[in-house]
């Protein structure tokens, strides 16, 4: 049995948590409730004939009242880092969270999750800006967790590369 | 050394200077002197000039020589100590993991003696403490150290603590991922590697919000009132144990102990783990070797106790269901026979505060139940009755209410028959003459026959009457003179007159006595009359003076009109007499 931690990062609010109850639970919900600290889900998943355990740290959003903790990042296989595509603050936010990764973890699989894409009629992010970030991070995977568009093939793309690592 | 050093080269200069000195005699004489002992020397300053050899000679006797200087005094280590203080100082600031590493495994013993001591010495005063205390299970208790040899405080805590086990968690540090977990049978279970997360997220938060030092980490978490989570970290991983109840504080140190094996025995692994956990298998006969747990051992002590007491209670048991069994058919079979008995109906009967009650109705002539109870082996005192009086018709209660009521005399024999009363033998007047008057009102008998019943009185009385009747006192001829000789007649005729009277007041029957006077024929008839009147009065006069009273006796004289139908002379005499006649004034 394998198992690997992985981490959600992202702004608050961006669809961390939604993320992670659609890809383990199927389900989504319109209420948000704000993650304190940290919650833990697990989810169970096939390569070829072995089994794999992503252990998923959803983590608080980072914001002017929280930050993430440094030490709840130890020992993560990977990250995904999460942003709004209806807010454009939230890419600086993934941007400043990948920096505190790499200095504290060194170049971890990682993958980009631009969420709510289902809300694309009210995008608020500059097209140039969201190139540039495909163009610059190899994996960049646009989701919805309210239709469930991307998010099997987001973590997917993050599995695919730590083990590759492994 | 430098010291030694310089004499060395003092010495070979000596030596060399010598050759080439003018006192060549004496050098040579030297030679001969010392020519064996001088290879010896050389041989000795050559090993002094080489290090390498003089090292090794060292070495040779140096740890004898610091044995032998340690014994005299403690210079040595004086002089050895700061200079290790520096090499461990340095050694520190170079690498603190591999001094860490390197004393992990004497820390924990060596920590773990420590409290040991500090747990012996509040024993010894807990068990002070308790000497003074006095009461009943302190004395089982201090019976049972007594019996198992233990201190009395070890006994005490053994039945204050109680504690079962119920999950092992091993998680690795870093990545907060459960490397084994173990159950103990019959739990279940959230999502171990949750749990596990959770708990190194939870240990992460406090160590960042209040810790600064690494070993200031979350050791024990309280769930509710009866569950704690014990965590025992190791350098790599920790051990986290929930535990139902309170363990005993030895029970830290076994967690100690086992983080410490495992950590001596799969560091490596630990160090290096990238997520697979097959290897850590290994580890579940170990945590499965903490899920322990203490029940009270008490009970097995008084497990004779135990036994004893439903032993007891089911031998009284049995008792009391015999007792109460025999009790019950007593009271079964009597009640049975109180219900056939005559006379008695019962309307209630029970058990009821303690006592037998029976209620119903009783005639007043049905046998005691008190002592058909007695006869039951029912105390008569253990049952109350309530009787309401009345009448049996059943032909033996209507017999011997009439049996009662007439109170008939031995030589009667009485009997009942479908309404009917009937009686035979003998008996007084009087007592037939009640009998007949009480039998109409007895209930439940319409007829009566007594006709079988003799008069005894009446017999007799008829007896004395024909005695009277026959009975004759003569006179002299022409004359109210009675005949003499006729004394002993008199008497007869007087008692007979006497027991006529008295059965006939004890009869109740008004008796009535004739004097009737006779004559002959010669003479005129009314001459005759008068004469035979005479002469019934004459007897009555007679009888009077000794002392019969008159009353009840009528004086009657007839004259010469019953004379007897012959001729004979005898008969003349006869007719000059008086004759009796006994009346009564009831028909009989
Ligand atoms: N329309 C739409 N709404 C979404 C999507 N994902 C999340 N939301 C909504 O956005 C809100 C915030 O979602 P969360 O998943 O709680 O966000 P989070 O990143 O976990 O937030 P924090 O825990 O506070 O950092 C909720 O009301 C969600 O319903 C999405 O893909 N589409
Ligand atoms: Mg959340």
């Amino acid at each position: 049995m394998i198992k690997k931690k992985i981490c959600m990062l992202g702004a608050f609010a961006v669809g961390k948590t939604s993320l992670v109850q659609r890809y383990v639970n199927s389900i989504f919900s319109d209420r948000y409730q704000t993650t304190v600290g940290v919650k833990i889900d697990k989810k169970t998943i096939c390569i070829g004939t072995r089994k794999l355990d992503l252990i998923l740290w959803d983590l608080n959003g980072e914001d002017e009242f929280q930050e993430v903790r440094v030490s709840y990042l130890r020992g993560a296989s990977g990250c995904l880092y999460v942003i709004d595509g209806t807010r454009t603050a939230t890419v600086t936010t993934v941007l400043k969270l990948e920096k505190r990764v790499i200095e504290n973890l060194g170049n971890i699989p990682s993958v980009f999750a631009l969420n709510k894409i289902d809300l694309s009629d009210q995008g608020e992010i500059d097209t140039q800006l969201i190139a540039q970030l495909e163009d610059n991070r190899g994996e960049f995977v646009r989701t919805s967790a309210k239709t469930g568009q991307g998010v099997e093939t987001v973590f997917q793309r993050l599995v695919q590369q730590i083990m590759a690592e492994h | 050394m430098d010291k030694h050093r310089d004499s060395t080269v003092w010495h070979s200069n000596g030596i060399t200077g010598a050759g080439s000195s003018p006192d060549e005699g004496i050098g040579e004489l030297r030679d001969l002197l010392l020519g064996p002992e001088k290879e010896k020397i050389e041989q000795i300053s050559q090993r002094y000039n080489n290090p390498d050899q003089f090292a090794r000679d060292v070495s040779r006797i140096l740890a004898e020589a610091i044995k032998i200087r340690d014994a005299k005094d403690d210079r040595i280590a004086r002089a050895i100590a700061p200079s290790m203080e520096k090499i461990l100082h340095q050694s520190v600031k170079k690498n603190p993991a591999a001094l860490a590493n390197a004393i992990y495994p004497v820390l924990g013993p060596a920590i773990r003696k420590a409290i040991s001591t500090a747990i012996l010495g509040m024993m010894q005063s807990l068990n002070h403490l308790l000497n003074n205390s006095f009461s009943l299970q302190s004395l089982r208790w201090r019976y049972e150290a007594i019996k198992t040899k233990k201190s009395f405080a070890e006994v005490v805590l053994l039945h204050t603590l109680i504690y079962q086990v119920e999950q092992v968690f091993f998680i690795h540090r870093k990545t907060g991922l459960m490397l084994a977990h173990v159950l103990a049978n019959g739990d279940k279970s959230k999502d171990p590697d949750l749990v596990s997360g959770m708990l190194s997220a939870i240990q992460d938060f406090v160590h960042d919000s209040f810790g600064g030092e690494d070993e200031d980490l979350l050791d024990t978490l309280r769930i509710g009132n009866s569950r704690t989570v014990w965590v025992e970290q190791g350098p790599f991983a920790f051990l986290a144990v929930v535990i139902r109840g309170t363990p005993p504080m030895e029970f830290r140190e076994d967690l100690r102990e086992t983080v410490e094996t495992i950590h001596l025995q799969n560091a490596e692994e630990m160090e290096q783990f990238n997520g697979d956990t097959t290897p850590f298998l290994r580890l579940v006969p170990v945590l499965e070797s903490c899920l322990q747990f203490k029940v009270k051992e008490t009970t097995k002590k008084k497990s004779v106790f135990l036994w004893l007491v439903p032993m007891v209670l089911i031998i009284g048991l049995c008792f009391w269901g015999i007792v109460h069994y025999q009790r019950m058919s007593r009271w079964h079979n009597f009640m049975q026979e109180l219900r056939s008995a005559s006379g008695i109906t019962i309307t209630e009967a029970g058990r009821r505060s303690g006592g037998y009650h029976i209620a119903g109705l009783k005639d007043p002539l049905a046998a005691d139940p008190a002592t058909l109870s007695d006869r039951f082996g029912m105390p008569s005192e253990s049952v109350t009755y309530h009787w309401t009086p009345y009448l049996s018709m059943s032909d033996n209660f209507i017999l011997a209410r009439a049996i009662d009521a007439l109170e008939p005399p031995t030589s009667v024999e009485i009997n009942y028959t479908d309404g009917k009363l009937t009686g035979k033998g003998f008996a007084g007047h009087r007592w037939i003459r009640t009998a007949m008057g009480i039998v109409k009102v007895i209930p439940g008998i319409s007829a009566v026959d007594f006709q079988s019943i003799v008069d005894m009185d009446t017999v007799k009385f008829n007896q004395l009457r024909d005695r009277l009747e026959s009975k004759i006192v003569y006179f002299m001829e022409n004359s109210k003179r009675l005949l003499p000789g006729q004394e002993e007649n008199i008497k007869d005729i007087l008692t007979i007159i006497q027991e006529i009277r008295h059965l006939g007041r004890a009869m109740e029957v008004p008796v009535n006595i004739m004097f009737i006077g006779h004559t002959d024929s010669k003479g005129s008839a009314d001459y005759n009359l008068a004469l035979s009147r005479e002469r019934a009065a004459q007897l009555l006069n007679f009888l009077t003076d000794l002392h019969i009273s008159p009353v009840g006796i009528t004086v009657l004289g007839i004259g010469e009109s019953t004379p007897t139908d012959s001729d004979d002379l005898r008969y003349e005499k006869i007719n000059r007499s008086v004759t009796f006649e006994v009346v009564v004034n009831d028909a009989m």
